[in-house]
């Protein structure tokens, strides 16, 4: 086998799970866009709604297209240039550093490969698995019943491969810069919001066009690609040169860096060429001006109220609840990400309310749409008013769309981060009962809770201000609300789980969320198996009848079960605490033990083998 | 974990028969193992021995599968047995979030007052205000070891405490080793660094395939070592005549230089070697602990 072949095996392998779970997520929303189709008669209506500029704004201009599938997938693969440039920026950052952080380049780098090579192996592999989830996206749409011409998406498949492959090289260069995969990524996330935020502008604003020429959202066209089937070679030269200069600079960058955690670019301009960079920028001040104030202040504005709104809540657990406060410090990066995601879905999407006539026509075409019908607990909505359709579909209905990777989260963090990261160690040695340090974590993860819960109504409440619907909000802050003993419940009891199994608890706990969540679907889309019992634990929290009802008292008093059930599950947690562990104790301990004790010449030679064939 | 106290007769551990298996793999089997108060006691064996995992059990971190530990008395993982101890591990993370101040107050606000805090970070030119995800190997092995003895503990447990340490601070610290047990504290550290141990540690147990197989002060361990000598000898003496004349076992034998190795008193072997003629020069090295384990491992 060939240097190449062993080491993008060895990579490829190593880094499945990261890539696996982001193409088995972005595959499922794939599927769940071709699911949701609301047929022609219904897409007509949608194009009355979308002809709005606010949406044009976030959509782009899809012109006087007549309605039909091609126009659906035109308009749902709108976001996709979002999703695509945040998964391969991510991940060219993720490659071009995951070796140094977790110490193998310290090995690898010694072998008579060049660190330029490595890279490119590197990028080979991140490049493969894109092209995996670029044929898992096109595929289908290209054997839905409806057809669309196999012209029109072979030139989608191939820019967008061009755009990911920009999208990944340009990640590793910010990762080589920034040094360390956790800023680079964050790097690449403000990034790309950034650039999302500068299109919206650019596309309300006709002066700030030549902003959008320049904003890298805007090449991949798929509007333009899909209804016109053109491809603009100005922005495929664009997409080149970005992928070749992003490349040339991060492989010099990458050989030249020593100390690859120092941020910064390890590039010397020759003698000769002399650059007076204040006065360069200087020209530039009245556009950064402009920018700062537009696009970062508001940015930065709401970034010191996130930060300051959760350092109130925490701040008085810092003397008497040292965990929990260190919990909460933590999770600095996390609550960023929740946060932003939760303002995409309620100021974001609830400022944009085209008005009751038009939301009408758009709810009636997607009547009976099955992602529909989950976010409204299959309520007819409209009846009551297309307000509350607006806000029950666009975001309270779809809780569980954050919350539950954020339960996902606390599971692995509260239960098995210690022991995964060798930070248990210490801490397991301090004299702390291990109840204590669960607890508080619950604690702290309760005061994440409040304080998301508290950032949705003050969303809400804001968005409601804006588009005037103002009146009798208060059991739409109740509905919201509710959602703690539902969250806190799951994230208990999947804390018992782990502890009563402590080798894999985390993730049988994690597979039991997901059955709940699966079982509320089926509960929910079969007409066969609707009964209580299989719509399940999920649907104990019905925020949609506790909006129509005006009551706490629907779904079998199901907030009242969950509050009872989340005082058992954690009064289980003291008991169970006894079996918490700090070490990884079924993994590294046996291995070693069993290296010294059963590792057999055979198993010897093919390590041998392998370094051997990776040195020669 | 029920706390079982135990009589200690000042013994600041106490291990019977204990025993811990990962599955069907063996971590240790049927260890037993006192450590006196106020000593430095060395715990050696190479990788796989079950040092670690010894360890752990008394820290807490695991539980063993059979047998007793007891620290003062009390039994491991009980907050009454963590209260007296500091443990510095061999391989561990430090919280990347902090920096060193906020991690030692954090470590401090759950441990109790650190009365040392200052002075260990001043002896181990500990710069607090750096980021944790930022330190090298040997700085967080530093902070690592603040960690462990700002509190002052009856007990110090350490595995491999000078990793990744420089020469100096490694002196440094086995300075502050002495000095701290002198104070009437407690020592109980594995280390691959044999002289080091030698010099350090007052007493010294060694773990072989997960038990003890030999346990006792410095002294009384290399005083059961077979004594050794260098002989220069003639290019025409028999190695093998000679070792017969002498009784002694044979070892090396390099250009003119024979190594053996012998029983009983020194002086008496050194008359004996007097008497031969073709012996030209001899030396009897001081005996050190490395011949000592080797002669362990290599069995």
């Amino acid at each position: 086998m060939s240097t190449f072949t062993k080491t993008f095996s060895t990579e490829f392998k190593d880094n499945r799970s990261w890539f696996a779970a982001w193409i088995i997520g972005l595959t499922i929303y794939f599927l769940m866009v071709l699911a949701i189709y609301p047929g022609e008669k219904a897409m007509a209506d949608l194009i009355d709604l979308l002809n709005t500029d606010a949406f044009k704004a976030v959509l782009g201009d899809f012109g006087d297209q007549s309605p039909g599938f091609l126009l659906w997938i035109a308009l749902m693969s709108s976001f996709n240039s979002l999703l695509f440039i945040i998964f391969s920026s991510l991940a060219g950052t993720r490659m071009a550093l995951k070796s140094v952080e977790d110490k193998t380049g310290e090995l690898v780098h010694t072998f008579p490969i060049k660190r330029r090579n490595l890279l490119f192996y590197r990028w080979f592999v991140a490049f493969t698995y894109i092209l995996i989830l670029l044929i898992l996206w096109i595929v289908p749409i290209y054997a839905y019943p409806e057809k669309i011409a196999a012209s029109r998406l072979f030139n989608l498949f191939w820019v967008a491969l061009l755009f990911s492959m920009m999208g990944l090289s340009f990640g590793m260069l910010i990762g080589v810069v920034f040094g360390t995969v956790e800023k680079g990524q964050q790097i690449d996330l403000f990034l790309v919001l950034l650039f999302y935020v500068l299109q919206i502008i650019g596309n309300f604003q006709s002066s700030f066009s030549s902003i959008n020429k320049l904003n890298i959202l805007n090449w991949f066209p798929i509007l333009e690609i899909l209804l016109q089937n053109k491809v603009d070679t100005a922005v495929v030269a664009k997409l080149f040169a970005s992928i070749i200069i992003s490349l040339l600079l991060t492989g010099y960058n990458f050989n030249a860096k020593d100390l690859m955690k120092e941020v910064g670019f390890s590039f010397k301009l020759p003698n000769f060429v002399k650059i007076d960079f204040e006065e360069s920028l200087g020209q530039f001040y009245p556009i950064v001006r402009i920018f700062v104030i537009i696009v970062l202040l508001p940015l930065l504005i709401i970034e010191f109220f996130r930060k300051g709104t959760m350092r109130v809540l925490s701040y008085p657990l810092k003397k008497r609840f040292r965990i929990a406060y260190d919990f909460i410090e933590s999770d600095n990066i996390t609550l960023s990400i929740v946060f932003w995601a939760i303002v995409m879905f309620y100021p974001l999407q609830l400022m944009l309310y085209p008005g009751d006539s038009q939301t009408v026509q758009a709810a009636a075409g997607f009547g009976n749409n099955a992602l529909f019908k989950l976010l409204t607990y299959n309520h007819n909505l409209l009846l009551i008013g297309p307000w509350l359709w607006f806000i029950v579909t666009q975001a309270i209905g779809g809780h569980w769309i954050i919350m539950v990777p954020l339960v996902f989260y606390w599971i692995k963090k509260i239960a098995a981060s210690d022991a995964e990261t060798r930070t248990g160690e210490i801490v397991g040695s301090l004299p702390q009962e291990n109840s204590k340090f669960l607890l508080q974590r619950v604690l702290a993860a309760v005061v994440e809770l409040i304080w998301m819960i508290m950032w949705m109504v003050i969303w809400l409440l804001l968005s409601e201000l804006v588009v005037d619907r103002t009146v009798n909000k208060m059991w739409e802050i109740i509905a919201i609300a509710s959602m703690f003993p539902l969250y806190y419940f799951l994230l208990t009891i999947s804390l018992c789980i782990s502890m009563l199994r402590p080798k894999d608890g985390v993730k049988i706990s994690r597979i039991f969320i997901l059955l709940i969540l699966l079982l509320f679907f089926v509960g929910y889309l079969s007409t066969t198996f609707n009964q209580w019992y299989v719509k399940g634990l999920l649907n104990l929290y019905n925020p949609v009848e506790i909006i129509i009802r005006q009551s706490l008292s629907v779904s079998g008093y199901g907030v009242l079960v969950l509050c009872g059930l989340s005082v058992i599950s954690t009064l289980l947690i003291i008991p169970l605490s006894k079996r918490f562990t700090w070490v990884i104790v079924d993994e590294t301990e046996e291995v070693t033990v069993q290296h010294q004790k059963e590792l057999t010449h055979q198993d010897k030679d093919d390590v041998i083998q392998e370094i051997d064939g990776i040195r020669s | 974990m029920e706390n079982r106290v135990s009589n200690f007769d000042g013994l600041a551990i106490q291990i019977d028969g204990l025993t811990k298996f990962y599955g069907k793999a063996r971590g240790i089997e049927d260890l037993s193992l006192n450590v006196e108060q106020g000593v430095i006691h060395g715990f050696l064996g190479p990788n796989g021995a079950g040092k670690t995992t010894t360890i752990r059990i008394l820290v807490g971190l695991l539980n063993q599968t059979s047998g007793t530990a007891f620290i003062y008395g009390n039994t491991p993982n009980t907050v009454e047995s963590k209260r007296r101890i500091g443990y510095l591990p061999s391989d561990f993370e430090l919280y990347k979030h902090h920096t060193v101040k906020s991690y030692l107050d954090y470590i401090e606000s759950l441990r109790g007052k650190a009365p040392l805090r200052d002075q260990l970070c001043e002896l181990f030119d500990v710069d607090i205000n750096k980021k944790t995800a930022e330190l090298s190997r040997g700085n967080k092995q530093k902070i690592a070891i603040v960690q462990s003895l700002m509190h002052e503990p009856d007990l110090l447990i350490a595995d491999e405490p000078t990793t990744g340490l420089d020469p100096l601070m490694q002196e440094e610290f086995n300075k502050f080793l002495k000095d701290y047990v002198a104070n009437g504290h407690t020592v109980f550290f594995s280390s691959h660094i044999l002289a080091e141990v030698q010099e350090v540690c007052d007493h010294v147990s060694v773990i072989k395939d997960g038990t003890i197989v030999s346990s006792g002060s410095i002294d009384e361990l290399l005083m059961k070592l077979p004594k050794k000598a260098v002989l220069r000898i003639s290019s025409d003496v028999n190695p093998l005549e000679l070792a017969k004349t002498l009784d002694v076992t044979l070892g090396d034998h390099k250009q003119g230089k024979l190594t053996v190795y012998f029983n009983g008193h020194s002086i008496e072997f050194t008359d004996k070697l007097r008497s031969i003629p073709e012996i030209k020069d001899f030396t009897i090295p001081e005996p050190n602990l490395e011949e000592y384990f080797l002669s362990f491992y290599r069995g």
